[in-house]
C-alpha cells in the first residue's frame, strides 16, 4: 500500500555524509515526494524535533526514508532551555528517543524559553542576560547534553526587546554559556541581522564580538519588515528568501571562521523545492569562494 | 520574570513593560506586541492545521475569531502541537456565535481524532487476500474471533459529520444531497499513513462495538437495530476491503 519501502533504500548501501561539506535545507512535508523522486544534491535536511515525535504517520515514514540518503540535523524548538522552571523531562525523553533512532549529524536548540507552568507558548521568548539566568541555562544545557550523550549547539536568538535588567551583552552571555557547558553554537545570521536592526546595533560588530570558535553550524533565513507600529522592526519570519544583507554578513562570518555547515531555513510561504536548492547552491558558492580566499592568504 | 511575561502575553503588564528598553510607552508596546502576535498567530495557525474542514465550513474570519478566543483560554500543554485542540470541540459548544451550527463541535471531534490516528503507529492488518483465506477455512463461524486493529475506533453523532467531512475532502465539495441533521455512525481507522473515516450503519456500529469488546462472531451479531437490516456478508466484505482486521481466527 505504501509507495516506498525502507528495504529498497537500504540495498543501495549509501552512507549519507553531506552535513559538513554541502549546504542543507529545511525538511517540509510538501517536499517529501520531490526529494525521493529527484534525490537533489543537497548536503542535509534539518527537521524540527517536535514535528517528528509521533509513532507513525507520514512524518516518521518519510523521515526514515530520507535519512537513508541524506544526513539529518535535528533542531529542537520546545525544550524551553532558557526557562526558569525545571525542564519537561517527559519531553526531553521523547526528543532523546528521536535522536537515538535517527542518529542526526547535529542537534541544536535555542537560547529562549517557551514553557510556563503547564502551558506551552509556542514562541521563542527572550531571556534577560543576568548571572542567575546564565546559571539556570547552563544547568539545562548540561542536563540535555548528559541525556542525549552528545554535545549540542545553542542558537543565538532573534529579539525584539532588550531588558534593563540584563547585566551583560548577548555575545558575552553566549560566550559564557559555551565556556561553562562545552556546548557548541549555532550562529543564525538572520537573527543577527534582525536583532541588530531592532536594537540599533552594528551586525558586523556583533559578529566580531561573537565567540566564533564555538560555532559549528550556521542558519540563513529570510525576515519580514514590519512598519505598521510606532517603530519599524525586522521579524524573524522564515517565510522569504535570504536577504542580501544577510548573504553579506554570511560572507563576513565565513572569513572569520572558515568553512561551516550551513542551513537554508524556511518555514513559511514555502517555494518550490528547486528555489530552496538554488539558495543552498548560492551558499555553497560563497563557501567555496571563502575557502579559496583563505588559502590564497 | 517569566510569570510576568506570561501574564503580559495576554494582557498589558506595566511592570514587565518597564523592563523593556525603549524611548517611551508606545515603543515598549510595539516591541512587546511582536511576541504577543507571534504566540497568537502561531496558535491560530496550529488550530487551522488541525481543523481544516471546520475552517473551510465557517470561513477564515469566523475561524480566526473562534481560534483566538480558544487560545486565550487554553494554551497547548505540550510542544507537540498536533496534540493541541483536544478541548476545541467542547469550547465550540459553548461559543455563542457558533450555536447556529450545532454539528460543528462533533465535526471538530472527528477531525481531532483523525489527526491523532494519523500520528499513531500503523498497526499490522490482514490484507484482503489474507482475510479471505482465513474466512474460507472456517469450520464453525459462530466461534470466530474477528480482531479489529489498534487503529480502529467508533464514533456516533446526531449529525452527519462523516458525510460532511468526506464531502469537504473533495476538490469541489457538493453538499446539495447532504442532510447534515441526521444521525451517523462512523468507523475511524488508518488508510496507509493517514487517519480516515467510513460512514457505517447503526447496526454495523453495534456489531463493531461488540467485536471491540471481544465478543465472538455469534455473540456480536446485532439485534434488529432501529429497523435497519444487518447484512453480515456485505459487512464482512466491506471490512476486509478496508483492511481493518489484525486477526481472524476460531476460538
Amino acid at each position: 500500500m505504501l509507495k516506498h519501502t525502507l528495504a529498497a533504500a537500504q540495498t543501495e548501501g549509501h552512507v549519507p555524509s553531506g552535513f559538513a561539506t554541502r549546504t542543507g535545507i529545511s525538511l517540509k512535508p510538501r517536499y517529501y515526494e520531490d526529494i525521493l523522486a529527484q534525490r537533489p544534491e543537497v548536503g542535509f535536511f534539518e527537521i524540527h524535533a517536535e514535528n517528528y515525535l509521533s509513532a507513525g504517520g507520514p512524518a516518521r515514514y518519510y523521515l526514515d526514508l530520507i535519512r537513508q540518503y541524506y544526513d539529518i540535523s535535528v533542531h529542537g524548538v520546545g525544550l524551553s532551555l532558557g526557562g526558569d522552571e525545571p525542564l519537561d523531562v517527559a519531553h526531553l525523553e521523547r526528543v532523546a528517543a528521536l535522536v537515538e533512532r535517527i542518529e542526526p549529524a547535529m542537534f541544536s536548540e535555542h537560547l529562549a524559553w517557551s514553557r510556563h507552568q503547564n502551558s506551552f507558548l509556542n514562541d521563542l521568548l527572550p531571556v534577560p542576560y543576568t548571572p542567575e539566568r546564565l546559571q539556570v541555562l547552563c544547568e539545562h544545557v548540561d542536563q540535555v547534553q548528559t541525556r542525549l550523550k552528545r554535545q549540542i549547539l545553542i542558537e543565538n536568538p532573534s529579539s525584539y526587546v532588550e531588558f534593563h535588567s540584563s547585566a551583560m551583552p548577548e555575545t558575552e552571555f553566549i560566550h559564557e554559556l559555551a565556556q561553562r557547558t562545552g556546548c557548541g553554537l549555532l550562529l543564525d545570521i538572520n537573527n543577527v541581522e534582525v536583532s541588530c536592526f531592532n536594537h540599533g546595533h552594528n551586525p558586523y560588530q556583533y559578529l566580531l564580538d561573537f565567540p566564533m570558535r564555538a560555532v559549528q553550524q550556521i542558519h540563513l533565513a529570510g525576515y519580514a519588515l514590519d512598519e505598521h507600529a510606532a517603530l519599524a522592526l525586522k521579524i524573524d519570519s522564515h517565510d522569504a528568501p535570504v536577504a542580501d544583507e544577510v548573504w553579506q554578513l554570511y560572507q563576513y562570518a565565513l572569513q572569520r571562521i572558515g568553512d561551516c555547515p550551513t542551513l537554508i531555513e524556511r518555514d513559511g510561504q514555502l517555494p518550490e523545492l528547486s528555489q530552496l536548492l538554488k539558495e543552498a547552491q548560492q551558499a555553497d558558492q560563497i563557501r567555496a569562494n571563502a575557502q579559496e580566499l583563505r588559502h590564497a592568504n | 520574570m517569566q510569570t510576568e511575561f506570561h501574564a503580559a502575553l495576554w494582557q498589558q503588564d506595566k511592570h514587565l513593560l518597564r523592563d523593556i528598553k525603549a524611548r517611551g510607552a508606545s515603543e515598549q508596546d510595539s516591541r512587546f506586541s511582536v511576541y504577543r502576535n507571534n504566540v497568537q498567530h502561531s496558535l491560530i495557525e496550529a488550530l487551522s492545521d488541525i481543523f481544516p474542514v471546520c475552517k473551510q465550513l465557517v470561513g477564515e474570519a469566523f475561524f480566526h475569531t473562534m481560534a483566538r478566543q480558544y487560545s486565550y483560554q487554553t494554551l497547548p500543554k505540550s510542544p507537540v502541537l498536533s496534540d493541541y485542540g483536544d478541548t476545541f470541540a467542547d469550547f465550540i459548544q459553548t461559543f455563542v456565535p457558533a450555536q447556529s451550527l450545532p454539528y460543528l463541535a462533533d465535526l471538530c471531534r472527528l477531525e481531532y481524532r483523525l489527526l491523532q490516528l494519523t500520528h499513531q503507529a500503523e498497526a499490522a492488518t490482514l490484507t484482503l487476500a489474507q482475510a479471505q483465506q482465513r474466512l474460507s477455512q472456517v469450520q464453525q463461524p459462530d466461534t470466530l474471533q474477528l480482531t479489529l486493529s489498534a487503529n480502529c475506533e467508533l464514533m456516533q453523532s446526531p449529525y452527519a459529520i462523516g458525510s460532511l467531512y468526506l464531502a469537504h475532502r473533495q476538490a469541489t465539495p457538493d453538499l446539495s444531497q447532504l442532510n447534515v441533521y441526521q444521525p451517523e455512525a462512523l468507523l475511524l481507522t488508518k488508510d496507509g499513513l493517514y487517519g480516515c473515516c467510513y460512514v457505517i450503519s447503526q447496526a454495523q456500529h453495534a456489531f463493531l462495538n461488540a467485536l471491540i469488546e471481544g465478543h465472538r462472531l455469534g455473540e456480536a451479531l446485532p439485534e434488529d437495530v432501529s429497523g435497519t437490516a444487518f447484512d453480515l456478508g456485505q459487512t464482512l466484505a466491506q471490512l476486509m476491503k478496508w483492511q481493518v482486521f489484525s486477526d481472524i481466527k476460531e476460538s
